[in-house]
């Protein structure tokens, strides 16, 4: 049984309904990802217990806490806002949610500030802080109550890219160090695979897929998981293969352009698509991103190097097309 | 959940809110009740009068008039007030709320020893001018009304808007600066929407005010054809005796100012957490030539009727220095010590209490009505400001008549309550939008902490609240200072306040010794608001 | 927080402090009175102490408000009323106060001239009279007006100061004077015409009337008789004088009654003889009133107070007609000329 399990977690809205089934286990980095408006951050509110849902239950460690406080549920959460308290310096935030004696509060919080890279700033005015800073004491003040889970909403998502870099690794190291359960929203797919175990996610609600970075990356189930894990090509299925049904999809790596015409019979792992027209060419550093266009349909292929000839033919390794619907 | 919190907001509000029901609205049901009796006779007379409708004109014209002005003049003002600091910037803004506790009596004094034809700067016009006869006619005439409404309700507005905007972050303005917008077209769009609860605050707490203002408006209007409501509610309360139409007129005022204060209780709450607060730009060069001006014009706009008060209890009339006035007070029944003394004490004392109080729960009241984004809160603590004094003063004398008491305890009890239920609208209306600048995530941080609902409102919302408790405790502990009626009506005359004293005074006809009492009100005021900026300088938060 | 609730304790234990001065006495006389009477400078700070050592009673001397809140709180309170006496009921809301007091034979009565007895049943007895009159500076100036019409006159244009009769009982008085006077017709309307010319405001109420008087805002005001009084006793100066006008003035009169159904009706009666011998010149001087005990002699500073020959009682004006001259007064003052 999982540590955290989501049963049918209902909560519905005037035009939107979130309904959300999944578990987590214990010490755990799952990443919830998903269009901005598919409902993560109403998934974390309900598991925090900042919004109460309209039916099913979440469980932690066996127990139903559904219907259980804030307070009481042992869930910390790390706010995309500016929610440090104005009226204390760094350190009483961070010992505001403590429970030990005061001595030993004090040797926690300056752990903690050492832990996420703020030693000396114990004394620091919390509007003093960069964003970086305070997303920084917000993190050590949710750990310093020891929650059995910890949920960050997307709390990188008002950062500079490479302080989004850091700090996003700081935080896996320290889940990997503390052994913390967490629960991270973001919208961002490629911070998604570099920190989490595994990923989850949504689309209109619902919890559309769940697995590790590489499956979903890998075998997708459905079309909006091909997308949304990465760029590809989604073709009607009856162009490449007669009698199939739905789309057929493959990533940019998979398929391999040739400058010269080659026969479909000399490849026979392959499907081929002749006389294909460059439309962009983009380079991304080790390669080239080319779109091209084959019969009215665009495709993406990725090349080592950049074509010279307008009018290229594409090749795709059979087993590497999915079926999706 | 939400609900949840919702409610705790609510329970903790509920003591403020039991003790307005208890003292306030029960004493004003049976008040009102009156207009009910023969089938309401008097109600249906007094609709169909219309007499009623030319005073329901005047009323709505004087008094949208002077909030009105009080509002325009102190945007400006505000606006530069809580962009920049400047030596004497507290100073300023703490002497514009002495005003507050002036009872009426000595604010007609004050404007007539400074504005009148025989005045102050008439007489200072006429030596310059070289004429011999009055050059600057103020009073007795509808500008005379607003100027006094203006004079007397401008800090309101001043007070109000300028801590809203100084909390209020200014990147949205420099957003729309960097887009190209003009700084008219910035105010309007930008800034204006944002300040709107404070202005909107501001406005009707003046209109209210000037609503059931009646001594100003007949001494310095000059004519009967300037009445108000509140004069024909209190002859009818105090001349004719007629309880059922004075209530039928208070019913029918209380209607009209209710809708004004529910129309304008629109609740729009600022969810947008901020992380940085305005820093005030020192004012240099030429800002700093224009922040002098502004602080002369403030004070020789707000000063001189309050220095004419301190004037005339050191000189007469004619112009000659003495202290007659100090050993009249000094003499008293029984000496300076147990007469004079006990007033300070008394009226320091009560204020002191019951302006505590007021911010106590009025920071409860504005944090459950800022939580719950509710529009009925604000309107029910404002109530006894849609009143009028006269109303209030009948549902007090109701409630002496029914608690009927002998203990001088009970007396002062009483007159702290009653003090309290007038000065609950200003504390709420301070802090309200403060705590509605308080962002929901921040109490969700520190429940997902496993920290109290309780503890959070304590530790977290409050301190943020305390900027604006210190304006409301400013304000309602002027207020109280100041308070007269209730004070009379409930403590069976055992409880000598300073104003009680001031009113004891001129009716003996000791106007100079009013002057001087008056002068102690004044001193004491000031002496507890820059005890409390003092300390605000202390306060770490 | 934790500061603010200290200061309230504190303030609390001060209060405290100050209130048990002051803690009231079980079984003693209760007397309602206007607050200017109970007041420390009002004459009860004298008389309370001199009463209670001749007599040994104790009284508790309630100020309930101005002198129709003190009814009104009797007639709420009803049955279940403290009060054993009350002190100053004017005798134009004589009728309000009388189901609740009961008739005094007092010996002293003799003492009171008959045109001043408003009560013929005596449950009101008065205790002292005023008359309303103009004051003016004598060194203003102008001609010293002769008669209520003389004021109408075109030289004191800007230079009376009135009284709202719809605000205060001195404005009434004027009212009502005018109505004794001149009837509610032709003449009246015209005096009041007239003085819409010559009033330079009308104020609320007497405070701030005279106020604007003492600072030289106009020559002449609407007030007592007895006014020059304080200015002779506390100024020294007869400058400010009271116009007597053959014609008559409109007077008003404080009376003092026994609650009916008191149980210390002997203490009351006590009291009320009190009031009316002994305690007549404070009161007189206090209130700038004229005692109605005639066996009073008066400060020689009262010679700048002079009596009326001819005296009308508000009293004696229905409480209808009343309304009906404010209603017309009202439509004269604000109506465009």
């Amino acid at each position: 049984m999982p540590y955290l399990e989501i049963r049918k977690l209902e909560k519905k809205y005037k035009d939107f309904t979130l309904s959300a089934s999944f578990g987590v286990d214990e010490g755990e980095f799952l990443c919830v990802i998903g269009p901005s408006g598919s409902g993560k951050s109403t998934l974390l509110s309900l598991i925090a217990g900042l919004d109460k849902p309209d039916g099913g239950t979440v469980t932690i460690d066996g127990k139903d806490i559904t219907k259980m406080k804030i307070q009481e549920r042992g869930i910390g959460m790390v706010f995309q806002d500016f929610t440090l308290f104005p009226s204390m310096n760094v350190e009483k935030n961070i010992q505001f949610g403590m429970t030990e004696k005061k001595a030993e509060k004090k040797k926690i919080s300056d752990a903690l500030l050492s832990l996420v890279g703020l030693e000396g700033y114990a004394k620091r005015s919390v509007s003093s802080l960069s964003g970086g800073e305070a997303q920084r004491v917000q993190l050590a003040r949710a750990i310093a109550a020891k929650p059995k889970i910890l949920l960050l909403d997307e709390p990188l998502s008002a950062l500079d890219a490479p302080l989004r870099k850091s700090i996003r690794s700081s935080i896996r190291a320290i889940h990997d160090a503390l052994g913390i359960t967490m629960i991270y929203v973001t919208h961002d797919r490629e911070e998604a695979f570099s920190i989490s175990d595994s990923i989850l996610i949504m689309h209109d609600g619902k919890t559309v897929a769940m697995g590790t970075a590489e499956e979903l990356y890998r075998h997708p189930k459905d079309l909006f998981t091909a997308f949304f894990t990465g760029e590809g090509t989604a073709l009607p299925a009856h162009l490449v293969f007669e009698n199939m049904e739905g789309s057929v999809f493959f990533r940019p790596e998979n398929a391999v352009i040739s400058e010269e015409s080659i026969s479909a019979e000399m490849y026979p792992m392959h499907v081929v698509f002749p006389d294909a027209e460059i439309i962009s060419c983009e380079f991304c550093g080790s390669d080239y991103i080319l779109g091209l266009e084959y019969q009215g349909y665009p495709l993406l292929c990725q090349s080592a190097t950049k074509p010279r000839r307008k009018t290229v033919s594409v090749m795709i390794l059979k087993e590497s097309i999915l079926n999706l619907q | 959940m939400k609900r949840n919190r919702a409610t705790f907001y609510t329970l903790n509000a509920l003591p403020g809110i039991l003790i307005l029901v208890v003292l306030f609205l029960i004493p004003l049901f049976f008040t009102f009740s009156y207009a009910f009796h023969d089938n309401g006779k008097a109600l249906v007379e007094i609709f169909k009068d219309e007499y009623t409708y030319r005073l329901l004109v005047f009323t709505l014209e004087e008094a949208l008039l002077s909030a009105l002005i009080s509002t325009l003049i102190a945007i400006p003002l505000a606006s530069f007030f809580s962009k920049y600091t400047f030596p004497l910037r507290r100073t300023v803004l703490t002497l514009s709320g002495l005003s507050f506790t002036i009872p009426s009596i000595l604010v007609v004094l004050g404007f007539v020893i400074w504005y009148g034809n025989n005045g102050l700067l008439n007489a200072f016009l006429m030596k310059i001018t070289g004429r011999d006869y009055t050059t600057l006619q103020i009073l007795y005439s509808f500008k005379a009304i607003i100027l006094a409404h203006v004079y007397l309700n401008f800090p309101i507005a001043f007070l109000l808007i300028t801590n809203a905007w100084t909390e209020m972050p200014d990147t949205p303005e420099k957003a729309a600066y960097t887009l190209g917008a003009g700084r008219a077209r910035t105010f309007i769009h930008v800034t204006l929407p944002r300040l709107t609860p404070a202005v909107l605050s501001a406005f009707i707490l003046i209109f209210l005010f000037c609503f059931s203002s009646f001594s100003i408006i007949l001494v310095l209007g000059g004519n009967p054809a300037y009445s108000t409501f509140e004069t024909e509610i209190y002859r009818r309360v105090n001349i004719n005796v007629n309880r059922e139409e004075a209530a039928a007129l208070s019913i029918f005022a209380f209607f009209i100012t209710s809708v004004m204060l529910i129309i304008t209780s629109r609740g729009r709450k600022n969810q947008r957490a901020t992380r940085k607060e305005k820093t005030l730009e020192k004012a240099k060069g030429k800002t700093l030539v224009v922040a002098f001006l502004l602080i002369l014009l403030i004070l020789l706009f707000i000063l001189p009727p309050m220095l004419s008060i301190i004037y005339r209890a050191f000189y007469t009339k004619a112009g000659d220095f003495t202290l007659r006035a100090w050993n009249d007070i000094a003499k008293g029944s029984t000496g300076l010590m147990s007469t004079a003394m006990s007033g300070i004490i008394n009226s320091f004392l009560i204020a002191l209490l019951s302006s505590l109080l007021s911010v106590y729960f009025g920071s409860r009241i504005a944090l459950a009505s800022a939580k719950r984004n509710s529009r009925i809160l604000p309107v029910i603590s404002s109530m006894p400001m849609a009143t009028g004094s006269v109303t209030l003063g009948l549902g007090f004398s109701f409630l002496a008549a029914t608690v009927g008491h002998d203990s001088i305890y009970f007396s002062y009890i009483l007159v702290i309550a009653a003090h309290l239920t007038i000065i609950l609208p200003f504390a709420v209306r301070t802090i309200t939008p403060g705590a509605k600048m308080i962002p929901d995530s921040l109490a969700a941080a520190s429940y997902t902490l496993g920290v109290s609902a309780f503890r959070t409102m304590r530790k977290v919302e409050k301190p943020i609240l305390s900027p604006y408790k210190r304006k409301a405790f400013a304000f309602a502990f002027a207020l109280s200072l100041g308070e007269v009626n209730a004070t009379l009506t409930l403590s069976d005359g055992h409880v000598s306040t300073l104003p009680i004293l001031i009113y004891r005074m001129i009716s003996s006809y000791n106007y100079q010794g009013a002057a001087a009492l008056g002068t102690l009100l004044l001193a004491e005021a000031l002496i507890v608001f820059a005890i409390g900026e003092g300390g605000r300088k202390h306060a770490i938060s | 927080m934790k500061k603010a609730l200290f200061i309230m304790l504190f303030a609390f234990a001060a209060l405290s402090a100050v209130m048990a001065q002051a803690a009231a006495e079980e079984d003693v006389l209760t007397v309602y009175s206007y607050d200017s009477f109970a007041s420390d400078w009002g004459p009860a700070g004298k008389l309370i102490p001199a009463f209670e050592e001749e007599t040994g009673i104790k009284v508790n001397l309630v100020s309930a408000g101005d002198g129709v809140e003190m009814i009104s709180r009797v007639e709420l309170e009803g049955e279940d009323t403290n009060a054993d006496v009350i002190l100053g009921v004017t005798d134009d809301f004589a009728y309000r106060a009388y189901p609740y007091i009961e008739s005094y034979e007092s010996p002293v009565l003799s003492d009171i001239p008959d045109e001043l007895k408003f009560d013929p049943e005596n449950r009101l007895i008065p205790f002292d009279y005023g008359a309303f009159a103009f004051v003016w500076d004598s060194e203003c100036g102008l001609d010293k007006p002769k008669s209520l019409s003389d004021l109408t006159d075109s030289q004191y244009e800007n230079k009376v100061i009135l009284i709202d009769p719809r605000t205060s009982s001195v404005g009434l008085g004027l009212l009502l004077w005018t109505y004794n006077i001149y009837g509610d017709g032709e003449e009246f309307e015209s005096w009041w015409k007239a003085m819409k010319d010559n009033a330079l405001t009308i104020a609320d109420g007497w405070s701030s009337a005279y106020g604007l008087f003492t600072e030289g805002e106009a020559p002449i005001v609407l007030s007592y008789t007895t006014s020059p009084v304080y200015h002779v006793m506390n100024d020294n100066t007869t400058r400010y004088q009271a116009i007597v006008f053959p014609e008559g003035h409109e007077a008003t009169i404080e009376g003092i009654g026994i609650v009916k159904g008191t149980d210390k009706r002997e203490e009351a009666e006590k009291f009320v003889d009190f009031i009316l011998t002994e305690a007549q010149i404070d009161i007189a001087v206090a209130n700038s009133m004229y005692p109605v005990n005639s066996s009073i002699e008066l400060p020689d500073a009262f010679d700048w107070a002079p009596k009326p020959d001819v005296l009308f009682r508000s009293g004696a004006t229905d409480p209808a007609k009343v309304e009906e001259l404010q209603t017309k007064w009202l439509e004269i003052m604000t109506e465009i000329n």
